[in-house]
């Protein structure tokens, strides 16, 4: 271990010991909860975009099926909340089981079908029976809410997610998931198995933020289709991924931790304003840095290899 | 009569056919490749050289005809399902992953074996360095040349240990110290036992390297022979050699 992955492990410890005593401290505990919930978000979807190169524009889906997966197991069915959690990673994956041909779409096609169905789930989800959903007014779930309990749940889904990522960017998954982004009919020929390899990463992407929705059903007690369903939710996630530099591993991280920091910063100050911030964001992204700032530095200073990758 | 046993061809291919829209790419190709022989395949431009591996590997999936590898029908098996049958392939215009570095894309088609990785690492280092590549293991894909790059795909088929070698135009654009490493790498891999297909419009290489050659003209098979009977083959002479 060279110095500098001794200093990345070094401040990656350290910042968890800090989420770790957060509630101790006289600190906003949501701040802290949403930073992990948004960091958890950009590293399930690195797995996706970042190493398999598919650009899931109704990634919120995940999210929002979880939520309602365990507010309405919850509630309707009397489901201990640490078990409808699990069920709602469990239904997420299957969700991404069942729209798994939509894989075979290249490019801006899958963006948009994908984007075209979370707006289906929105309404159907919308108009699930009033006894299960509550319709537009949603479900509360405030005699289930424990706000600590479920501040350590999303830490231990965050180290879970990160880890994920590390794994996946060593693993022999990983290497197969490169050798498909860049060229997928020679990976095929070298004898990879694309249409596997992928739906691998789309159920491992799909899962993480279907578990996030649960826990984060349970820390705010509150769920209703407009927030569930919320586009801007696929919006951060994309921005925050790609600022901090898609396909490494601590990039995701690193730009959900800045830009949602940034973020909450102009949100407070200017509401309008902050709509317009992220749109620009998303432009000079695109134009300047599409690599992001761990990709621009390891181009930079490629002995960073080793701490970022 | 009987074949006798083990006299198989390795590879059995009858009646090939396959269009693009008008154009008949193969019009009938039947050729039997023997185990540890170098078959050549040449022809002129558009003749169907490309089209026939694609066959093969299963990019493609003919309309009419058989493929037989050890006995198992090829014809619409994936390409993945194919590699792993010991079928390997490299492409007229090298195919390396860009953004991965070069002892990765060597191991890439070994990426499911049940060898231990570490060893599979070792025998990727010792290969590179074979071909004077040694010092660029840890480079990215996309910043080898051309030549090098068809030498990576070479390599991925000997670390696979694929039987069969699919070899489309490895010499063009290789500069002429790297041609020399392919000789002499084709040769040791021959003499372990391993079965080539070459295409190549290098015939100093087609003369030197194989047992067969097999001249294609609009999807079919004009002749078939050693140097000598293809030299004097008038439709040859005619088509491609004049
Ligand atoms: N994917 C494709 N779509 C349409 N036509 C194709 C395709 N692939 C090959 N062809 C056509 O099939 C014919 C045979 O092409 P092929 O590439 O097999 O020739 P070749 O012998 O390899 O030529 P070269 O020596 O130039 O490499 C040509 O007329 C070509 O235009
Ligand atoms: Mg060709």
């Amino acid at each position: 271990m060279n110095r500098y992955s001794a200093l990345a492990w070094a401040s990656i410890a350290a910042g968890l010991a800090f989420l770790f005593v957060v509630p101790l401290l006289p600190v906003s505990l949501p701040y802290f909860f949403y930073m992990m919930f948004w960091i958890t978000m950009a590293c399930a979807f690195n797995i996706i975009y970042g190493f398999v190169g598919y650009l899931p524009f109704g990634y919120v889906m995940f999210y929002g099926v979880g939520t309602y997966v365990t507010a309405v197991l919850w509630s309707r069915f009397h489901v201990p909340i640490p078990a409808a959690i699990l069920a709602s990673g469990c239904i997420g994956t299957a969700l991404a089981l069942a729209v798994a041909p939509t894989l075979r779409l290249r490019g801006i096609y899958f963006a948009i079908v994908n984007f075209a169905m979370a707006m289906v789930l929105r309404i159907l989800v919308a108009n699930l029976p009033f006894e299960w959903s509550g319709g537009s007014f949603g479900i509360t779930l405030s005699r289930a809410y424990r706000p600590l309990t479920s501040y350590y749940f999303m830490l231990g889904l965050m180290v879970l997610s990160g880890l994920t990522v590390l794994w996946v960017s060593r693993s022999r998954l990983g290497v197969a998931l490169r050798c498909i982004r860049d060229d997928a009919a020679a990976a095929s020929v070298l004898g990879i198995n694309v249409p596997v390899n992928r739906l691998k990463a789309w159920m491992i992407a799909a899962a993480i933020p279907s578990v996030a929705g649960g826990i984060e059903a349970w820390f705010t007690a509150i769920v209703d289709p407009a927030t569930s369903f919320n586009m801007m939710v696929t919006a951060k996630t994309i921005v925050y991924a790609m600022f901090g530099g898609l396909g490494t591993v601590i990039g995701p991280v690193f730009g959900a931790v800045f830009m949602y920091g940034l973020d909450d910063f102009i949100w407070g100050r200017f509401p309008v304003l902050n709509l317009l911030v992220l749109g620009l964001m998303i432009v000079f992204l695109i134009l300047f840095m599409p690599r992001g700032i761990a990709g621009t530095a390891l181009r930079k200073w490629p002995r960073l290899r080793q701490v970022v990758k | 009569m009987p074949e006798p046993m083990g006299m198989e061809p390795l590879l059995k291919i009858k009646d090939l056919e396959k269009s693009f829209g008008g154009v008949k790419a193969l019009d009938g190709i039947s050729l039997d490749i023997p185990e540890n022989s170098v078959t050549a395949v040449i022809g002129p431009n558009g003749s169907g050289k490309t089209t026939f591996l694609n066959c093969i590997n299963g990019i493609y999936v003919p309309e009419k005809g058989s493929i037989t590898y050890r006995g198992k029908s090829l014809v619409g098996r994936k390409p993945h399902e194919i590699a792993v049958l010991g079928i390997g392939r490299t492409f007229q215009v090298a195919r390396v992953f860009k953004k991965i570095s070069v002892i990765d894309n060597v191991l890439a088609p070994v990426l499911r074996s049940k060898k231990s990785p570490a060893r599979l690492r070792e025998q990727a280092v010792q290969l590179l360095k074979r071909v004077g590549m040694g010092d660029l293991a840890q480079q990215g894909g996309g910043d080898l040349s051309g030549g090098q790059q068809k030498l990576i795909e070479l390599l991925r088929a000997w670390i696979a240990e694929s039987d069969l070698i699919l070899l489309d135009e490895p010499f063009a654009g290789v500069h002429p110290e790297l041609k020399a490493r392919f000789y002499g790498e084709i040769r040791e891999m021959r003499r372990t036992g391993k079965t080539f297909v070459l295409i190549s419009h290098d015939m100093k290489s087609v003369y030197a390297l194989s047992d067969e050659i097999v001249v294609f003209d609009l999807g079919k098979i004009i002749a078939r022979g050693k140097e000598e009977e293809i030299k004097a083959d008038k439709r040859v002479i005619d088509a491609y050699l004049g």
